[in-house]
């Protein structure tokens, strides 16, 4: 129970503070021209979403509370509280929907465009100083599947008959699998699968773009090497733990008899802690970076590219090579969906989420 | 090392970033044998098309001060000092002198001209 309410209290706050993770220069997904970024009305949206989804948080995060002091069982208790965490979830995105479609209102009511010089800026030594980890880094947990995969396979003989495949959320074995020769390394195809979009993923954030603003040069590129450098550095502890975890889980089940549980659950708590805990560590080294725009000195602002989002949310340009871009809304990377390749990507990600669902 | 550019110039975008890079060369910013992004990087990070940023490569390129190498790679050759050939200083010369004579025409005094073209030489060095 605690661990669930943990969940649900990183995820509110989370949500709660989101409008003000993003880049200064985007509003609730919308660009606003360097110029107008302390604009009052644009501090008010934000204070205004995050006062109402933290309320929101909050009043679900009391009545869980009071649940825990019923008699309710446990399993009943867990269900509630992903129902009240995706109403949340629910909330916050058609909030965020609201405030999206308020500023692009603002931004067009006082028009600002018209105000401002677009100027399109880089600086030329930025590669120089980028950090991002190497694709060679994420290659090498490739490696490692496929030597699990030759390991299975000079062991087939003793691998028993049936092996567990499923379990429930008491830990017991409710599901069986018979042995072939495709059904012992599903596993580690899924892990494979895993591993390669990341490495792809690896590779689209090496080449994305460096956004620099017009006037706070330094702060953005400052704030810019830092996301892309911490950014590659939580893709790899999520994929290095998620490899440990997949091959734990695939010993104990197929090599060593069904002896999963004991080995397995422990890992996947430490696998949770590490990939909530680096979200959160992520986020307060990035807050730490953003630009401030405290003096303003000109109309200019650097170039804005409203026209290729959706939302806020979708970016579909097919002029820009790059298959991954920093999200307009938050933190992260989104993939461009004028890049065939980010299909690849979507559909990797969400294959094991399928399989664990339907096998 | 900042790119900066204005689309609401009359100058066209890629004459623009030619113009820039010539000039980090001059001062020296960009040395003989530095590697350039690759076309498609620096589109990307300047937000402007591919196809303007290689009209400026192929520019820089026709004028012999980088070489273009398989996988989109740029080198600087510019910037090392060396024995101009007669037929390049006259190239110079006739791009030169139609600037001039219409600065001259348009009444700017030869102290003038001399002293603005000392200012400018300072800058590179």
């Amino acid at each position: 129970m605690l661990f669930i309410l943990s969940i649900f209290i990183i995820v509110g706050v989370l949500e709660t503070v989101t409008p003000f993770l993003s880049r200064k220069t985007t509003v609730f997904g919308v660009s606003i021209p360097e110029p107008y970024v302390r604009h009052q009305q644009l501090q008010m949206f934000k204070k205004h979403y995050s006062m109402l989804v933290g309320i929101i948080a909050v009043a679900f995060l009391l009545g869980q509370f009071l649940l825990v002091f019923t008699s309710i069982q446990e399993e009943t208790f867990v269900l509630l509280s992903f129902i009240l965490l995706y109403i949340m979830l629910l909330i916050s995105a058609g909030l965020y929907m609201l405030y999206h479609i308020k500023t692009k209102k603002l931004k067009k009511q006082e028009n600002w465009e018209a105000h401002v010089k677009t100027v399109y800026v880089m600086d030329l030594s930025i590669r120089d100083r980028d950090e991002v980890l190497s694709p060679t880094f994420f290659s090498l947990p490739i490696i490692i599947t496929l030597a699990l995969i030759t390991f299975t396979y000079m062991n087939y003989n003793t691998i028993p008959d049936v092996f567990a495949t499923h379990w429930n959320a008491a830990g017991e074995v409710d599901g069986w699998t018979e042995k072939t020769w495709l059904s012992v390394i599903v596993m580690p195809l899924i892990l494979l699968g895993t591993q390669i979009s990341f490495f792809i993923i690896s590779i689209g954030m090496k080449s994305a773009k460096i956004q620099l603003s017009a006037q706070e040069k330094e702060a953005s590129a400052n704030r810019e090497l830092k996301q892309r450098k911490y950014g590659s550095w939580y893709l790899a502890a999520i994929n290095y733990s998620i490899t440990i975890l997949f091959v734990v889980l695939h010993y104990t089940t197929v090599i060593l008899k069904n002896q999963t549980i004991p080995y397995f659950f422990p890992l996947f708590i430490i696998f949770m802690i590490v990939s909530l805990g680096g979200l959160i560590l992520l986020i307060w080294k990035l807050s730490k970076s953003n630009e401030q725009f405290d003096d303003i000195h000109t109309n200019e602002t650097a170039a804005a590219d409203d026209r290729y989002w959706k939302m806020g949310v979708f970016y579909i340009n097919k002029n820009d090579p790059s298959l991954l871009v920093q999200k307009k809304y938050g933190v992260g990377w989104t993939v461009n969906l004028a890049n065939k390749w980010s299909y690849i990507i979507l559909l990797v990600i969400f294959l094991p989420i399928l399989l664990v669902i339907f096998i | 090392m900042n790119i900066h550019l204005d689309p609401s110039s009359e100058l066209q975008l890629y004459k623009q970033l030619a113009n820039q890079l010539i000039e980090l060369i001059a001062k020296g910013k960009l040395k003989n044998g530095d590697t350039l992004p690759s076309v498609r990087s620096m589109a990307s990070d300047l937000g402007i098309n591919v196809s303007t940023v290689s009209k400026s490569y192929h520019e820089l390129e026709e004028k012999g001060l980088i070489e273009l190498k398989p996988k989109a790679k740029a080198i600087i050759i510019g910037g090392q000092k060396k024995e101009l050939e007669e037929t390049e200083v006259e190239k110079v010369e006739n791009a030169l002198k139609p600037i001039m004579a219409e600065a001259f025409a348009r009444g700017l005094e030869k102290d003038q001209m001399t002293s603005l073209f000392h200012r400018i030489l300072k800058q590179w060095k």
